[in-house]
């Protein structure tokens, strides 16, 4: 460097580029402050290197300029060994294996009995000792650490707009011998070592590390989304111990993981600000008004879609609540020679078309086509039984959209695999676990995933609520080609920016039922019984009840009203009411449009 | 030469320097090694204590708490009796020469706590020294015993320590240090013989040498040890001249009990030597007590360099099973030599075999807290309330859902031919729709040990394989599927029952009676055990419960089918504003984010939370089989 004073960016851009020689310097400080007699204490020293990076990196634009490791960036296989990356993943194994870590040694000088302590902390690569010395393995000096390591992916369905964004201009290796495979540019063949097999979705593209946590200050939870921040490096992989030739290792992508950070709102939308109380209602009426575009019109069916993107689940005892699985009915039967082969991407162009226009609000979204060979041929579960834990297309980061087509199901054989996953699928939407098959003893793990049907009749699966379409908008997504599709005027980015924020935030937001509100409705409810039995009609049931209640804390929650109001639960009443009289329209009106003529 | 693959090859040169043959080194040895370098353990102090707990520890030594824990209480002369030297007349008379050591006995004897510390510490220095103070021991007892057989196996396996390790806790500071983890065996090796000795010859001179193991290695000799030939790299390995040991990896994987939140388990390799191979089978929980061991991942070949990561495992020295069944425990205690030496040195050790290796299956803890709810009478209420406390009232339906679920004792008949006594109970619920039936079902569902849930719409009794149709009538997609034979000692769940083909009823006709099912298939028939608990919930007639007409004519099932039930409940959707008005505010309390204001409900009765629920119903299925008392049978008579 030309100039003797060192600005911030250098530090940052020396950080970037060769952030282990950061750590080296700041070990040596820290051995220096520190009495010998019991080593150094690697926590403590994590936690130093920690905040000596957090601290630099919260520097304005600083964060951006750190490589972005992984799928969609086609810069995975030219990451260079050593350097700092950032990694938007999903913890698919948290018990990828664990390892222990020599990260202080004390040598000794055979000769002159002097010794020195060596530091390999942050790498997995041996530490080569020059002639004369040896490693002292009785010294107290050494420190053993211990390791997590998990496998890591990238989100499975995580939408283009949600994935990290850096300012990074590739860094080239230019070593050169530490990448594998072949060097040309962007094609996923050239990624670096993945197991399929452990990820969600299989056969598609994506990008897989295994990820060191030096200092688990924190536990990675399965199926928990992060932000990694390490060190990259070729390494080795614990599944792979025993082999004696050491050549054949060490070719498995790693992040040696620095801090992590939780994916939160502003890190999606970063450039708008937070909202100010008053404008949830017109970002409301805004989304309402576009999900209406999406589907023909249909404003009631615009309601239910936004009610059901803003759900959450809660466990409460032993019942999950707050879920609000949707099945829209009325799209039209998509033909079998449109299938798709075995794989997760919607065939039909009405589906397609919602399943496209969704991905532009919330953050990820998943395609599960109800194919039966699709659904016959791959697993839904996470197994272990092999002794590695296997991805299954359930294994989700929490808040996912999963858009199940059953306009591509038709007649026809399903296996003993078809019906577990369907069953896995169904366990989802009613109790939202997912079992992961763990050898001799399955584990529930409570899951948060919302589930839309897409469907011509009524759906084999139950769900919280299904609705049909209006005729228009069935008419409408019936018209639906391909071409179609593209003259359709997506939203400007100013506004779906600001659909995104609204639907996060409102998401998250607490809320709570008054007494008074509370009390109110359990008159109605005991009023309404009442009237019903006098008049001999249906009563209502616990579960319509619930439902209602459900549909009002949405309502609530759209509005950002933290606490239910007797406007709220009045207008859940009312859309429910809307709901059922179509609902019952339609039936009835169903069988005779569609029936078969031979009956 | 004395050696064991578990303790690794410290251990091997400490028994090399106490002496090959006890009688010559009791006479000269203690002079030469007093401290083993690195640690705090004086040999002599060690081989004293030990000897000193092997002749002298007593039962009554053990606390009063395990004491009373054993069926029979013993007489004050078999209190006084000392234990080992009946357990060394044993293995002299079965001629299996381990000792399994219940490390809590060191504990309980006064003079040797500090030996404990030390075993858990040092294991690699005790344990060798305990097998020479055995070895002592028994050829005092047994002068005439023969010394090169006795030599090379007795064993000493300690087990029973004071705390069990969580194996996500093992951390580096255990290293080398003996621990005790439960888990669940999920895989095992084939045996491997692992070479413990490497033979080689000269190939000049005919010079032979044997090398041991050192850190995994065997080290071939660069250059012939004979001063005559000196050769170098023409030292060759005799196979049929080595010795190997058997070996066999496994994994242990974490019980479910002890996973936190959102994680999932983690697994410990295991590494067994010679007697304890194949001793425990991929599912058996078992508390596996061994030595915690780093090494490095590489076997790198230039040693010019630090070695940064370390693999961990477990040497096992002990295997201890945990919660086998009384039948399946007693067919194995025949076959396995090391098991049944278990059993008999627990027995010897004047505690009830059974009752101490049921208890463990369930954390101690979690046993007393079991047995301290059994002892509240208001214990059926409780548990009712906690099955399914999302769905109110109903209170007499879940006595009875739990009475099915802790199900009864099966009995088989010694006559030959006689059928067999079914000890389950099958439940039917018939009412109005919409009040919860569904929800119970599911709740029953999720409660069971095993259990299948389905709906009779469209189900086929056998087998699994489904087929998706279309329903002629809605021309909507329906599954069928089956689910009978799957829910095998457990719970199967049946809703929409009245729904069920005839077909289909007739196959549960025979389940219910015989809990069996008849297959008959390819010209072959068979019958496979379905012992399950049926489950069913059904609406009436006309969807709605008429007032006019009579229950048999209500429930639209046949009278034989219904007479199958033991316990049949009619669940009414009737007006009553304040139930309904409790029963609202209940569900709206749900739905506020705040847990705590749905949690205060204006019950008085603890609430118990659904895993505990499992567990217990889990324990009481397993471990209580309660017998009709002849008062009680009286009791019985009397009233019928």
């Amino acid at each position: 460097m030309a100039n003797n004073t060192i600005t911030t960016a250098d530090l940052v851009s020396e950080l970037v580029s060769a952030p282990m020689k950061v750590i080296d310097r700041l070990f040596d400080n820290y051995k220096a402050t520190t009495t010998t007699d019991d080593g150094p204490k690697s926590r403590e020293f994590n936690q130093t290197v920690q905040d000596h990076f957090q601290g630099l990196l919260s520097k304005p634009g600083a964060f951006e300029r750190i490589p972005v490791f992984g799928y969609p960036s086609s810069n995975a296989t030219k990451t260079k060994s050593g350097s700092l990356v950032r990694f938007r993943c999903m913890v698919q194994d948290p018990s990828y294996g664990e390892e222990l870590h020599l990260s202080v040694a004390q040598l000794v000088n055979s000769a002159t009995g002097e010794t020195k302590q060596v530091f390999s902390h942050y790498t997995d690569a041996d530490h080569v000792i020059e002639e004369g010395w040896e490693v002292d393995y009785g010294s107290p000096s050494n420190v053993f650490t211990e390791r997590d390591v998990a496998y890591c992916v990238s989100i499975p369905g995580q939408n283009e707009w949600a994935q990290l964004g850096s300012s990074a201009a590739v860094l080239e290796d230019t070593l050169g011998s530490l990448n594998i495979g072949a060097q040309s540019t962007g094609e996923s063949s050239d990624l670096p070592l993945v197991d399929e097999k452990k990820y969600p979705l299989r056969g598609c593209e994506h990008s897989a590390a295994l990820v060191k946590f030096h200092s688990p200050g924190r536990a990675p939870q399965v199926a928990g989304t992060v932000d990694v921040v390490g060190i990259y490096e070729l390494g080795h992989s614990p599944k792979e111990q025993g082999g004696s030739d050491a050549s054949a290792q060490g070719r498995w992508p790693c992040i040696h993981a620095i801090f992590v950070c939780d994916i939160t709102v502003d890190t999606l939308v970063p450039d708008l600000p937070q909202p100010v109380a008053g404008e949830h209602i017109g970002r409301r009426n805004m989304t309402l008004v576009h999900l209406g575009l999406v589907l023909g019109g249909d404003d009631l069916a615009a309601h239910y879609l936004l009610l059901h993107l803003l759900s959450k689940t809660v466990a409460v005892q032993d019942v999950k609540v707050g879920k609000f699985s949707l099945n829209l009915v009325g799209f039209p039967l998509s033909s079998k020679d449109q299938a798709p082969a075995g794989t997760f991407t919607l065939s039909s162009p009405a589906t397609r078309w919602v399943s496209g226009m969704l991905a532009q609000l919330v953050p990820r979204c998943v395609e599960i086509p109800f194919e039966l060979k699709t659904v016959n041929s791959s697993t839904f579960l996470p197994s272990a039984e092999s002794g590695d834990l296997q991805a299954g297309v359930l294994q989700l980061a929490a808040d996912t959209e999963i858009i199940c087509d059953e306009t591509c199901l038709h007649e026809g054989t399903l296996d003993e695999r078809g019906l577990r996953n369907l069953q896995a699928l169904q366990s989802v939407i009613l109790d939202q676990t997912v079992t992961y098959v763990y050898p001799f003893q399955p584990i529930n793990m409570a899951t948060n995933l919302r589930v839309l049907v897409l469907s011509n009749g009524k759906s084999i699966l139950e769900n919280d609520c299904d609705l049909y379409l209006s005729e228009t908008a069935a008419a409408f997504l019936a018209s639906i080609h391909d071409e179609s599709a593209a003259s359709f005027m997506p939203l400007d980015p100013m506004h779906t920016e600001q659909i995104r924020q609204y639907l996060e935030l409102a998401r998250h937001m607490e809320f709570s039922v008054p007494t008074e509100v509370s009390n109110a409705i359990s008159d109605e409810y005991a009023a309404l019984r009442r009237e019903a039995h006098e008049k001999g009609e249906k009563m209502m049931t616990q579960a319509e009840l619930s439902l209602i209640v459900t549909v009002a804390r949405l309502i609530s929650i759209s509005k950002g009203e933290p606490e239910l109001t007797s406007a709220s639960w009045k207008e859940a009443m009312a859309l429910e009411a809307r709901r059922v009289e179509r609902n019952t329209q339609a039936k009835a009106a169903r069988p005779a449009t569609s029936a078969d003529p031979s009956k | 030469g004395h050696r064991r693959g578990d303790l690794g090859s410290r251990a091997q040169a400490l028994s090399s320097e106490l002496g090959d043959r006890p009688s010559e080194a009791s006479t000269q040895q203690p002079k030469e090694i007093r401290t083993i370098w690195g640690t705090i353990v004086h040999v002599r102090d060690v081989m004293n204590t030990f000897k000193d707990f092997m002749l002298h520890f007593t039962p009554k030594h053990r606390p009063p708490a395990s004491a009373s824990a054993s069926s029979a209480p013993m007489s004050d002369e078999e209190l006084n009796e000392p234990v080992y030297p009946a357990l060394l007349r044993r293995m002299h008379d079965s001629e299996i020469f381990q000792l399994n050591l219940d490390a809590q006995n060191l504990r309980a004897y006064p003079p040797a706590q500090g030996l404990y510390r030390q075993l858990v510490n040092y294991p690699e220095e005790v344990v060798p020294i305990m097998d020479y103070v055995l070895t002592e021991l028994y050829l005092e007892q047994y002068p005439e015993a023969d010394v090169d057989l006795v030599q090379s196996d007795l064993k000493v396996r300690p087990y029973n320590l004071s705390s069990t390790t969580n194996m996500r806790d093992l951390n580096p500071s255990d290293i080398d240090k003996m621990v005790s983890v439960r888990g669940m065996l999920i895989r095992s090796s084939s045996v491997i013989p692992d070479m413990e000795r490497g033979f080689f010859r000269c190939l000049h001179c005919d010079w032979t040498t044997t090398v041991g193991i050192d850190r995994g290695v065997i080290n071939e000799p660069q250059q012939c040890g004979n001063s005559a030939c000196l050769q170098k790299e023409c030292v060759e390995l005799v196979h049929n001249r080595s010795t190997f040991a058997d070996k066999q990896l496994s994994r242990l994987q974490e019980t479910p009990e002890v996973i936190p939140d959102g994680q999932t388990p983690h697994t410990v390799t295991l590494v067994t030597h010679d007697e304890l191979v194949d001793v425990a089978k991929p599912g058996d929980r078992l508390e596996v007590t061994g030595i915690y061991r780093g090494v490095p991942v590489r076997t790198n070949p230039r040693n010019r360099t630090v070695q940064a990561i370390y693999r961990t495992y477990i040497d096992v020295v002990h295997v201890r099973r945990l919660g086998r069944s009384r039948v399946q425990r007693s067919a194995a205690e025949g076959l396995d030599i090391a098991d049944a030496v278990v059993d008999a040195q627990r027995e010897a050790a004047g505690q009830s075999a059974d009752g101490q290796d049921e208890a463990t299956a369930f954390a101690p803890a979690e046993v007393a807290e079991f047995q301290r709810w059994a002892r509240d009478p208001r214990l059926f209420s409780i548990l009712a309330q906690s099955l399914a406390p999302s769905i109110y009232e109903l209170d007499d339906v879940k006595r009875g859902l739990l009475l099915q679920l802790f199900g009864g004792v099966r009995k088989q008949f010694a006559r030959a031919g006689a059928p067999r006594s079914r000890g389950d109970i099958n439940v039917l619920l018939v009412g109005d729709p919409g009040v919860s039936k569904s929800q119970m079902l599911s709740a029953v569902h999720s409660l069971a040990p095993r259990g299948i849930y389905t709906s009779g719409k469209g189900s086929s009794a056998v087998g699994l394989t489904a087929y998706v149709t279309r329903d002629p009538d809605t021309r909507q997609l329906v599954l069928e599927s089956g689910a009978l034979v799957l829910s095998d000692d457990g719970v199967c769940a049946i809703d929409e029952f009245d729904k069920m083909s005839e077909a289909t009823r007739s196959v549960l006709h025979e389940v219910m009676e015989q809990q069996t099912i008849s297959i008959a298939k390819a010209g072959i028939i068979t019958s496979l055990n379905a012992r399950c608990s049926i489950l069913a919930a059904a609406n009436p007639v006309n969807s709605k419960w008429d007032k006019n007409l009579s229950i048999v004519e209500n429930m639209n099932l046949p009278p034989t089918l219904v007479s199958r039930f033991d316990l049949v409940f009619i669940v009414l959707d009737t007006v009553d504003e304040t139930m309904d008005r409790r029963l609202a505010r209940h569900i709206v309390g749900l739905y506020t984010d705040d847990t705590t204001a749905a949690a205060q409900a204006d019950d008085a009765l603890p609430m118990v939370p659904t895993e505990k629920l499992t567990r217990y119903i889990a324990y009481a299925r397993r471990y209580v089989r309660p017998i009709i008392t002849d008062e009680a049978a009286a009791a019985l008579v009397q009233a019928y």
